[in-house]
């Protein structure tokens, strides 16, 4: 049993570096091959779009990238860990601040259910009002506004979980457990629906050639990156702070 | 290994005991998350010079993970 908050945040943050490995191989094996398809297909838009305004293809317009795409999978696979152990952190802070209020009656358990709470709010709820975009979709001119409503969206949905528990707590104080479960389920529903509606309609404008089913599979892939994380880091640190914690508790 | 043991059993049924997080590790926590800000969602709403080479780099990370990008 953990009860120091230090050790239980690094069990989180080694948890997520676990986890955002995880993801990274999804990204070398699975989703890379959609990513560099969506650059390919937007590559060869712009050279379209060149050759029809300057009316000679063999001039070279297409601009040098900053960084590699060999560069930039690297990057990918350093911000897949990133991703991991800075949620992780996070996580584990409010892990060990909430894990008395989680009804779970084990670690292992109140870890799987901060983690699925944590990929509700902060990745389905998203993904259903802002989906993932493939580079060569959206407009380069209103991404700060796009970033201000998805992060707006994030706290709120985070704010809207948070008050669902404390709201689910004080029901079973009041009410038999089943009835409680059926209040708070109409009540996550109707929140939920309610900030969904509430925030800004989504400005990406998805250029009119786009492949429908390449977007469809780069949209469920994003989603399933973020599965990976909030699975693998609920999963990671719950067997940390149990059995697994052991072979860390012999080296300390 | 396999047993376990008697406070671990008897643990099941107590109420479990809050644990207090220090005021450093909140502001841990929120340092994290503006840290994954500035590399995952930061397009120069925040800062402008120096950034895009941040941004690129961590491009496909970005798009992996579903964030709002150009």
């Amino acid at each position: 049993m953990h009860t120091n908050p230090v050790s239980i945040i690094t069990r989180a943050a080694l948890a997520g570096a676990a986890a955002g490995l995880l993801a990274a191989l999804f990204f070398l094996t699975v989703s890379q091959s959609t990513l560099d398809e969506a650059i390919a297909f937007e590559e060869q838009a712009s050279r379209q779009q060149d050759s029809e305004t300057v009316g000679d293809s063999s001039v070279d317009t297409e601009e040098e990238p900053l960084v590699s795409r060999e560069t930039q999978t690297i990057g990918a696979v350093v911000a897949s860990l990133l991703y991991g152990a800075l949620t992780g952190v996070v996580f584990g802070t409010v892990f060990a601040a909430v894990r008395h209020r989680l009804p779970s009656e084990t670690d292992f358990g109140r870890a799987s259910q901060l983690a699925l709470m944590g990929f509700f709010a902060t990745a389905v709820i998203p993904a259903i009002k802002y989906p993932a975009n493939p580079p060569g979709v959206g407009n380069p001119d209103d991404v700060n506004q796009r970033t201000i409503v998805f992060v707006t969206l994030l706290g709120a949905s985070i704010a809207v979980v948070t008050g669902l528990v404390v709201l689910y707590r004080w029901l079973k104080t009041r009410f038999d457990r089943p009835t409680a479960q059926v209040l708070v389920a109409a009540a996550s529903v109707i929140s939920f629906v309610a900030v969904l509606v509430l925030w800004p309609a989504d400005t990406t404008v998805v250029p009119e050639d786009f492949p429908a089913d390449l977007l469809w599979q780069f949209r469920i892939q994003a989603l399933t990156t973020l599965l990976i994380t909030w699975g693998g880091l609920g999963l990671f640190t719950g067997w940390l702070l149990s059995r697994g914690g052991k072979l860390l508790d012999l080296r300390q | 290994m396999s047993t376990p043991n008697a406070a671990e059993v008897t643990a099941v049924d107590q109420p479990i005991e809050a644990i207090h997080v220090p005021i450093e590790a909140w502001i841990a926590a929120f340092v994290a998350m503006f840290i994954g800000y500035l590399l995952f969602s930061e397009n120069g709403f925040l800062l402008t010079e120096n950034w895009e080479m941040a941004h690129e780099f961590f491009h496909d990370g970005r798009h992996s993970f579903g964030v709002p990008c150009h």
